[in-house]
């Protein structure tokens, strides 16, 4: 194991890259990287699984980053990527219940995945009404990999070279699949407005 | 609104509570503490997790009723290694040559367990759905895995410049170091489970630290470790004459214990191969009454069936993925 030492940056604080590295030698560091991304990636992946499976994958997802941080690329300061990308792979173990939930929201208009607080269970009744359904049931049809990009752009806001770090992918295969996935759901939607189809921008 | 506004839309309320992240957060902080130095370089093979997987559950396999008399274990283990060294011998075996870089590894598995089972193990370790059948090719030098999806070899992504830990080509090539002699081997084994390491991924597989210190526990540590090896070496056709120094190597274990008459977790017949913790908490290894061949593991033996426990229902060298 090389290190290297990683000045911090004009606010006097280090990168992910730098904790990082910091941890090889002193372990407990690595807790930092915890505290920055937990809550957004937990986030993430409770509205993918729910609340539950999400301790166990983000759980997961912090300890095989841990073991794995000899292994960081130190020139990308921000981890995100490498983390969204561990917490897909685990997610991937819990397709069939992904899908199921939103086959549920799709048949029911009662999203299981949603709080069961009185008013969240009220709004998860109301998608019954509402375009959830349909678009539901299109993220129940989309292919693995391209509902993995449409959710880390919609979800977790990466941008596609993000993306693309995270699935190990090109950033052009990241193109195609959003493209694709985001079609599916005009069409599920119904959506044949024009203005409806614009690109969004890509957070590059 | 556009599709996209819509779907951030979607599940927009959901929060993550300070308690979950706390509890997760002091777990990570456990573990930098407990494994400096300690990683997991590369995904599993999951199989693997057969052997190590007991010693997380002791205290979780209880042992409700027996099959018939127990057999002497010594006997039964030493006819069982004459068994698979004679048909070696007699050729009835196909060649136990080390399989090329791009072969695969099948294997079907049947889990009969819940997560919820398997004390102190994360649900990652485990296939979805279970119980449920699976059907799996790890590529040789673990540098590709397939595995059956809404009924069709699907294509694990991994990333390109990783293989997979405790691959088949390391398992192999492992097994070439270790003693052909019983008690050395057993020794070894010791050895493996006292540097809180196993033969097989040992990062990812490491026995619990628990068993450090505690005979009964170690004794178990080891025929899991043993477990392990026998589960690779269904699917790696290991070389016959290891696979009965194994044997013999069970046999020298203190207390184990051969259990006639019960069914595996596929409800095939076996005679269960068994190390106590407790009075009521055992590992039990599962061999073909007729080939002694593994069959798979199991932790809880109820009316003569073993449940909580994985079936080995095909294992074999293929060329293709796909091709069983």
């Amino acid at each position: 194991m090389t290190a290297t030492v990683r000045p911090p940056d004009e606010t006097g604080e280090l990168d992910d890259a730098g904790i990082i590295e910091r941890s090889w030698h002193e372990p407990e560091q690595f807790a930092a990287v915890f505290d920055r991304h937990a809550r957004p990636i937990h986030r993430y992946v409770s509205r993918r699984l729910g609340s539950a499976l999400a301790d166990d994958v983000v759980g997961e997802t912090f300890l095989v980053a841990f073991r794995q941080r000899e292994r960081y690329d130190l020139s990308r300061g921000d981890a995100r990527p490498w983390l969204y990308g561990i917490a897909s792979n685990l997610i991937r173990r819990h397709r069939r219940a992904e899908v199921r939930a939103y086959r549920a929201l799709a048949r029911t208009g009662v999203d299981p995945i949603a709080s069961v607080s009185p008013t969240d269970e009220v709004d998860a009744r109301l998608a019954a009404a509402g375009v959830e359904r349909e678009l539901a049931s299109a993220l129940a049809q989309l292919p693995r990999g391209d509902r993995d990009a449409l959710l880390l752009f919609a979800w977790a806001d990466l941008s596609y070279d993000q993306i693309a770090a995270a699935l190990g992918i090109p950033v052009g295969t990241v193109r195609s699949r959003l493209h694709r996935a985001r079609r599916k759901l005009r069409e599920a939607l119904g959506g044949t407005n024009p203005l409806s189809a614009e690109e969004e921008p890509s957070h590059e | 609104m556009n599709e996209l506004q819509t779907l951030r839309n979607l599940r927009e309320s959901t929060s993550s509570s300070d308690e979950s992240l706390a509890a997760l957060r002091h777990d990570l902080l456990r573990e930098t503490r407990a494994r400096r130095g300690f990683r997991i370089p590369r995904p599993a093979w999951r199989l693997a997790v057969a052997g190590a997987l007991a010693v997380s559950l002791l205290g979780a396999a209880t042992i409700v009723q027996r099959g018939s008399e127990p057999a002497s274990p010594v006997a039964f283990l030493e006819q069982a290694a004459a068994a698979v060294e004679s048909r070696a011998s007699g050729q009835l075996e196909p060649s136990r040559e080390r399989p090329r870089n791009d072969q695969w590894i099948y294997q079907k598995t049947l889990w009969d367990s819940t997560p919820a089972s398997f004390v102190g193990m994360s649900r990652f370790f485990f296939p979805e759905d279970v119980p449920g059948e699976r059907e799996e090719w790890i590529r040789f030098d673990g540098k590709g895995w397939w595995e059956v999806e809404d009924g069709d070899p699907t294509e694990v992504p991994m990333k390109p410049d990783l293989a997979m830990q405790g691959n088949p080509a390391e398992i192999w090539d492992s097994w070439q170091t270790l003693p052909r002699d019983p008690r050395a081997l057993l020794d070894a084994t010791y050895k493996q489970v006292d540097a809180q390491r196993y033969f097989l991924a040992p990062d990812l597989w490491a026995p619990h630290p628990d068993v450090l210190g505690d005979p009964r526990k170690r004794n178990q540590a080891a025929m899991s470790a043993i477990s392990q090896v026998l589960a690779m070496g269904r699917g790696l056709t290991e070389p016959k004459d290891f696979q009965a120094t194994l044997y013999r190597a069970l046999a020298l274990i203190p207390d184990i214990e051969v259990i006639e008459g019960v069914k595996d977790v596929a409800g095939r017949d076996a005679i269960a191969v068994a190390v106590a913790v407790t009075s009521t908490t055992k590992v039990i290894i599962l061999l073909d009454p007729v080939t002694y061949d593994y069959l798979g593991w199991g932790s809880e033996l109820k009316d003569g069936k073993v449940t909580n426990g994985v079936a080995l229902l095909d294992a074999k060298v293929v060329n293709e993925p796909g091709e069983r």
